[in-house]
C-alpha cells in the first residue's frame, strides 16, 4: 500500500487518500447463528486521488470499478469505511451531523437518470426551491422564484417562467438533466460529482448538455468529477482522467497522456475496444480473455493479472504500488513504462 | 440565422411505446376507466349524502316509536317497521351515519399507526428493521375477537371502544405496505438527490418517500372500511354491539328473533352488503389506477 | 444485385393508437436488404427504427398497426401473409435478435434446453442433432462449450447476449434483425458482441440489419445506413458516403454530436429542441424546427427522397441535399443562446 509522498495537483479542492468503501451484506437469523461469516464486497479500495480547483476529473471505469460508489462518498451519500477525505482543508469524514449539512452546499451531485432525479410529484419549482429551504437561504431582494428563474436561465432553459409551474412528466430526458443541473448550482457550490449525467441520453442531446456543463464550469468556477463509462465522453470533457479496475485506481493522468500513451495494460485494453465513429479507421481489436471478476472474489496480487496480456509472476503475488511516470502521469503496475512505451513483451496468452 | 427557438414540447415523445404518449395519465382518468370502481365511487358518496341529510329524511329519529308494530313495508314505512314500532327505514338512514363514522374511525386510526409504524423500520432498515418487523408478528397474534369480549366485559358495550380495539388490531397491514414502501422508494434517485441537497430525514420520509407512496396504503383502507362495517356488523349481531347507537348491526341483531318478518333482516343486509362491496371496488380502482405498468409507460 | 436482394421494404406505414389518437410511427419507409449485407438503421429514441424491425416480422403489440406497405421476401410480401404462413418464416428465413433478451432468458432452463425448445418448435430434430447445432452455435458466437450446460444467471451479460445470438441463428435464417445488440453493455463486452457479429457475417454471409443510435458501431460493422428521424428517412447510403459526406442536415449534426477517444478534439454539436409530436405528422420537413437551413418550403411541404447518384446509392431527403451548405450548417453551432434545451 503506497500513499502518494506528495500530492497530484498542486493545492488540490479535494484530496482523497486510502478511502475505502465496503459493504457487509446483511446475514439471515439462521446463518449469524451458526457463524457464518458474512462476505464483503470492497467496492472501494486504496484509492488516492486529487483533484485541482477548477477541473474536470474522469473517473473512468467498467461495471463493477467502483467508481459510483466512490462518487457516492466524494458526495457525503456514504461515509467511506476507512481512508480520509479532505475538501479545502477540512477533513470530511470527521464532521459532525451538522457541519456535513453545511458542507452539502459547496458539493453537491447529479445523478445519471433524468427520468428518476426529481421527484414526479414536485413542480420544476419546487424541485429547485427545496436547496433553498434546506439551507435556509433568504426569500429576501432577490427572491426564491427570482433564484430559480436565473438558474434555469442558466442551464438554457428559456424562457424560465414557462418551466417553473411545470411537472417533470412534461419535460423531455434532455430537458430534466438540465433541471438537475440547475438544482445542484442554486447553492453555488464548488464541486459538483455528476455520476454519468448523459448515458441515458441520444447522443445530440448529451453534447448540449456537455457543452453546457463545461461553460457552467467556467461561469461559476465549478470543480467536477464527471464519472462514465464511455471514453469518448471523458475525453471531451476531462482535463484529467482517472481510471478504475475493480475498486481500484489504476492510472490517472492528463487527457491526452492517458488517452494517447496509456501506461496500464487496462488502460489500453478499454481504449482499444472503443469502436470509433470513422468507417476508414480500421481499429485493431484487442482480445481480451475473461470478464471482470466479481468483486467479492478479487484475484490476488495485481486485480488485473488473470487477464492481462503482460503478466509475470510478480502480478500473481504483490500487489502493484503506483508508478509516477512524467508530469503527475500515475499508474499501478509492475510494468508500467515499458507498457507505456510497447516494450514489454506480451506473454503467449491462450484466449479463453 | 442559426439559433432556432424551440417550443416546450409538452408531449413526451422520447419513446413512442405503445399506451403511453403523455407520461403519464391523470390518477383520477385511470379510475375512472374502471366503471366498477365508478360504481363504487357513487354508492359511497351516495352513502355521505344520506348520512349527512338523515335528519332531513329521518326528521323523526332512528328511535321514534309508531303505531305500527312489525308490519311489512308499506307507502308509510317503505321498509316496514320492528317490533317496537321503530321505523327501519329510518334506522337505516341514521345508521349509515354510524357505520360511516366506524369505518373511517377504524382505517383512520390504523392508518396512522400503520404509516407511523411502518415507515420507521422502512427508512432506517438494519437492526431496526429487524426489531419492528418481529413486533409486528406480535401484534399480529392477537386476538381481535377475544379482546373486544374483553373489552366489552370490563367497560360494557361502547361502540368507540370497540373502534379503538379493532383499529388498534388491524394496523399491521398498513404497516407492512407502508415498509415496503418505504424501502423501495427511497432508494429511488429523487430521494437521493434530495438527500444530497441536505434535506433532513423528516424532510425526505414526509415529502418524498410518503407522498409518493401511500396509494397502496390508501387503497388498503378503502378495503379495511369495508371489513370494519362488516366487523361491527357481526358484533352487533352477536350483541356486542352499543345499543345506544343503532346501526345496522343492531337492527340484524334484532331481526335475530323475528325471521319470518323478513324486512327486518333484509334492507340492513342490503345496505351492509352494498356499501361493503363499494368499498371493495373503490379499493380495487385504486389499485388499478396506482399499478404503473397500466398507467402509460413509467 | 438484384438476385441478392433479400428484403425489400416499400412504403411501409405502422402507426399505434394510443387513446383516441394515432401515433404515425413509421411514415412511408422503403429499404432493402442484400444478402451479405448489413445495413444499419441509426436514429434517436423514438424515431420508429424498433417499430420497422417489429413490423417487418409482424410482432407489433396490440395498438400497432400497419397501415400500408410492402415486404417482399422470397417471392412473398410478408405484410399480407396469414399467420400461419408467417410460421414458416419467423425464425427460419427472418429472426430477431431483442432489445434486452439476454435478460429475459428462461430462468429455470439450462442455456441448452432453452436453445434444444426453440430448435424443436421449428425443426423436427432429435436432441443429440439438436446439440451438435448448438454446439456449432456456440463456436461460431465465442461460448465455450461448457457453458451449454449452465443456466442464464450463471453466464455474464456479454455471455447471454452471445446466446441470445446464437438463438437467432437455431434456424439458419437468411436475414437477422438486430435491435440494439450492444447497448447496456460494457466497452469491453461490447466489442466482444461486435466481434461476434461480425463472425457471423464473415462465415455465413447472412443479410443483417443492425438497429442502434450508436453511429460508431455502424462506423465498423455496416455496409449501408439509413437514417431514420420522425418516422422518416431521411438519409441512405454507403457508410463511407455518409461518414464522408453527408447530404442530410440532421445526419451531419449527428455525426458532428458523437465524441471520439481518436482523432482531432472538436466542439460537438448540440440540437435544440425534439423530434415532432407523431400523433400530428408534420406537412412539411419533420427537422425543420430545428434546422438551421430551413426555409418556407421546408416548413410547407415534406421533401421527398431524392437520389443524388444514379443508381440509388445515395438518397436524402432535404432540398439542400448534397449542397455544401449542409455540412457547414453546423460549423457555427456552438453553445447556442434563446431556445429551450434539448
Amino acid at each position: 500500500m503506497t500513499t502518494l509522498s506528495r500530492t497530484m495537483v498542486p493545492e488540490p479542492l479535494m484530496s482523497i487518500r486510502a478511502a475505502e468503501k465496503s459493504y457487509r451484506l446483511r446475514m439471515g437469523f439462521m446463518a449469524s447463528l451458526m457463524g457464518k461469516r458474512v462476505p464483503e464486497i470492497r467496492a472501494v479500495e486504496d484509492v488516492d486521488l486529487d483533484i485541482g480547483k477548477g477541473e474536470v476529473v474522469a473517473l473512468a471505469g467498467e461495471s463493477g470499478s467502483g467508481k459510483t460508489t466512490l462518487g457516492k462518498v466524494l458526495s457525503l451519500l456514504e461515509p467511506p469505511t476507512s481512508g480520509s477525505i479532505w475538501f479545502d482543508g477540512l477533513q470530511l469524514e470527521t464532521l459532525s451531523g451538522r457541519e456535513k449539512r453545511r458542507m452539502r452546499r459547496r458539493i453537491q451531485m447529479i445523478f445519471q437518470d433524468p427520468y428518476e432525479s426529481l421527484d414526479p410529484r414536485f413542480t420544476i419549482f419546487q424541485t429547485l426551491h427545496e436547496p433553498l429551504i434546506v439551507h435556509g437561504i433568504k426569500d429576501g431582494g432577490v427572491t426564491h422564484r427570482d433564484m430559480t428563474r436565473d438558474v434555469l436561465d442558466r442551464v438554457e432553459l428559456r424562457p424560465p417562467e414557462d418551466f417553473l409551474d411545470r411537472y417533470p412528466h412534461e419535460l423531455s430526458g434532455g430537458q430534466r438533466q438540465r433541471v438537475a443541473v440547475a438544482r445542484a448550482i442554486i447553492l453555488h457550490p464548488d464541486f459538483i460529482v455528476a455520476d454519468e449525467p448523459v448515458s441515458m441520453m441520444d447522443a445530440s442531446v448529451r453534447a448540449g448538455v456537455m457543452n453546457m456543463m463545461l461553460r457552467l464550469k467556467n461561469q461559476l468556477s465549478l470543480t467536477y468529477l464527471f464519472i462514465t463509462h464511455d471514453l469518448a465522453v471523458a475525453r471531451y470533457m476531462a482535463d484529467r482522467i482517472a481510471i478504475m479496475y475493480l475498486g481500484e485506481l489504476v492510472e490517472v493522468g492528463n487527457t491526452d497522456t492517458v488517452i494517447n500513451q496509456p501506461a496500464h495494460p487496462y488502460t489500453q485494453i478499454l481504449l482499444s475496444a472503443v469502436p470509433i465513429p470513422d468507417p476508414t479507421y480500421g481499429r485493431k481489436r484487442v482480445a481480451v480473455p475473461g470478464e471482470i471478476p466479481s468483486p467479492t472474489d478479487k484475484p490476488s496480487g495485481c486485480r488485473f493479472h488473470p487477464r492481462c496480456p503482460y503478466t509475470e509472476d510478480i502480478c500473481r503475488h504483490r500487489r502493484p504500488g503506483i508508478v509516477p511516470l512524467v508530469d503527475g502521469h500515475l499508474a499501478r503496475c509492475h510494468f508500467a513504462l515499458g507498457v507505456q512505451g510497447g516494450n514489454k513483451t506480451k506473454k503467449d496468452r491462450s484466449a479463453g | 440565422m442559426a439559433a432556432q427557438v424551440d417550443q416546450v414540447q409538452s408531449q413526451f415523445v422520447e419513446s413512442i411505446a405503445p399506451g403511453g404518449m403523455g407520461r403519464t395519465r391523470s390518477f383520477w382518468r385511470v379510475f375512472a376507466e374502471k366503471k366498477t370502481a365508478l360504481f363504487g365511487l357513487v354508492v359511497m358518496l351516495l352513502a355521505i349524502a344520506v348520512a349527512l341529510a338523515a335528519p332531513l329524511l329521518a326528521p323523526q329519529g332512528p328511535t321514534h316509536l309508531y303505531d305500527a308494530l312489525l308490519s311489512p313495508p308499506s307507502s308509510q314505512h317503505p321498509f316496514g317497521t320492528d317490533p317496537l314500532g321503530r321505523d327501519v327505514m329510518s334506522g337505516i338512514v341514521w345508521g349509515t351515519r354510524i357505520s360511516l363514522l366506524f369505518a373511517v374511525g377504524v382505517a383512520g386510526l390504523s392508518l396512522l399507526i400503520g404509516v407511523l409504524l411502518g415507515a420507521i423500520p422502512g427508512y432506517y432498515g438494519g437492526r431496526v428493521d429487524d426489531l419492528f418487523s418481529r413486533f409486528f408478528e406480535v401484534f399480529l397474534m392477537i386476538p381481535r375477537f377475544f379482546l373486544i369480549i374483553l373489552v366489552v366485559a370490563v367497560f360494557g358495550q361502547n361502540i368507540i371502544f370497540t373502534a379503538i380495539v379493532v383499529g388498534m388490531t388491524s394496523w399491521v397491514t398498513n404497516a407492512r405496505l407502508t415498509r415496503a414502501q418505504v424501502l423501495t422508494i427511497k432508494e429511488r434517485t429523487f430521494v437521493k438527490a434530495s438527500m444530497a441537497t441536505g434535506a433532513s430525514h423528516a424532510r425526505v420520509l414526509f415529502r418524498h418517500i410518503l407522498p409518493n407512496g401511500l396509494y397502496p396504503v390508501i387503497a388498503n383502507s378503502s378495503l379495511e372500511m369495508a371489513g370494519a362495517i362488516i366487523i361491527e356488523a357481526a358484533l352487533s349481531f352477536l350483541g356486542l354491539g352499543d345499543s345506544n347507537h343503532l346501526s345496522w348491526g343492531q337492527l340484524l341483531f334484532s331481526a335475530q328473533l323475528h325471521i319470518h318478518s323478513w324486512w327486518l333482516a333484509l334492507f340492513p343486509g342490503l345496505a351492509i352488503t352494498l356499501l361493503v362491496f363499494a368499498f371493495n371496488l373503490i379499493g380495487d380502482g385504486i389499485s388499478y389506477a396506482f399499478n404503473p405498468r397500466l398507467r402509460g409507460r413509467g | 444485385m438484384e438476385d441478392r436482394l433479400l428484403l425489400d421494404l416499400q412504403k411501409l406505414e405502422t402507426r399505434y393508437s394510443v387513446g383516441r389518437a394515432d401515433v404515425h410511427a413509421v411514415r412511408d419507409v422503403s429499404l432493402k436488404v442484400h444478402r451479405g449485407e448489413t445495413l444499419g438503421l441509426v436514429g434517436e429514441s423514438g424515431c420508429g427504427k424498433s417499430t420497422l424491425g417489429y413490423s417487418i416480422l409482424r410482432i407489433l403489440p396490440e395498438n400497432g398497426r400497419i397501415v400500408n406497405g410492402h415486404c417482399l421476401m422470397e417471392g412473398s410480401d410478408l405484410l399480407s401473409l396469414s399467420e400461419d404462413e408467417l410460421v414458416n418464416y419467423r425464425w427460419s428465413k427472418l429472426s430477431m435478435i431483442f432489445q434486452g433478451a439476454m435478460n429475459a432468458l428462461n430462468p429455470v432452463l439450462r442455456v441448452d434446453d432453452i436453445l434444444y425448445e426453440i430448435l424443436r418448435a421449428h425443426k423436427d430434430v432429435s436432441r443429440a442433432e439438436a446439440m451438435e447445432r448448438i454446439k456449432e452455435l456456440f463456436d461460431l458466437v465465442g461460448l465455450a462449450r461448457d457453458h451449454m450446460t449452465s443456466y442464464a444467471h450463471e453466464l455474464s451479460g456479454g455471455m447471454r447476449q452471445r446466446v441470445v445470438i446464437a438463438m437467432s441463428l437455431l434456424c439458419n435464417p437468411s436475414l437477422i434483425i438486430a435491435d440494439e445488440p450492444t447497448t447496456a453493455f460494457d466497452v469491453v463486452v461490447q466489442d466482444q458482441i461486435l466481434a461476434a457479429l461480425e463472425g457471423i457475417q464473415d462465415k455465413l454471409g447472412i443479410g443483417m440489419m443492425l438497429i442502434t443510435h450508436d453511429i460508431a458501431v455502424i462506423a465498423e460493422t455496416c455496409d449501408r445506413v439509413a437514417v431514420m428521424y420522425a418516422g422518416q428517412i431521411v438519409e441512405q447510403s454507403s457508410t463511407e458516403a455518409i461518414f464522408h459526406a453527408p447530404a442530410h442536415p440532421y445526419t451531419a449534426a449527428m455525426l458532428n454530436s458523437f465524441p471520439s477517444v481518436r482523432g482531432p478534439a472538436r466542439c460537438l454539436v448540440s440540437l435544440r429542441g425534439a423530434p415532432p409530436d407523431l400523433t400530428n405528422p408534420p406537412l412539411g420537413c419533420a427537422f425543420a424546427p430545428r434546422c438551421p437551413l430551413a426555409v418556407e418550403q421546408c416548413r410547407e411541404a415534406n421533401p421527398p427522397l431524392e437520389d443524388l447518384t444514379t443508381d440509388a446509392q445515395h438518397l436524402a431527403r432535404c432540398y439542400f441535399a448534397g449542397s455544401d451548405a449542409v455540412t457547414e450548417a453546423w460549423s457555427a453551432e456552438e453553445s447556442q443562446t434563446g431556445g429551450a434545451g434539448g
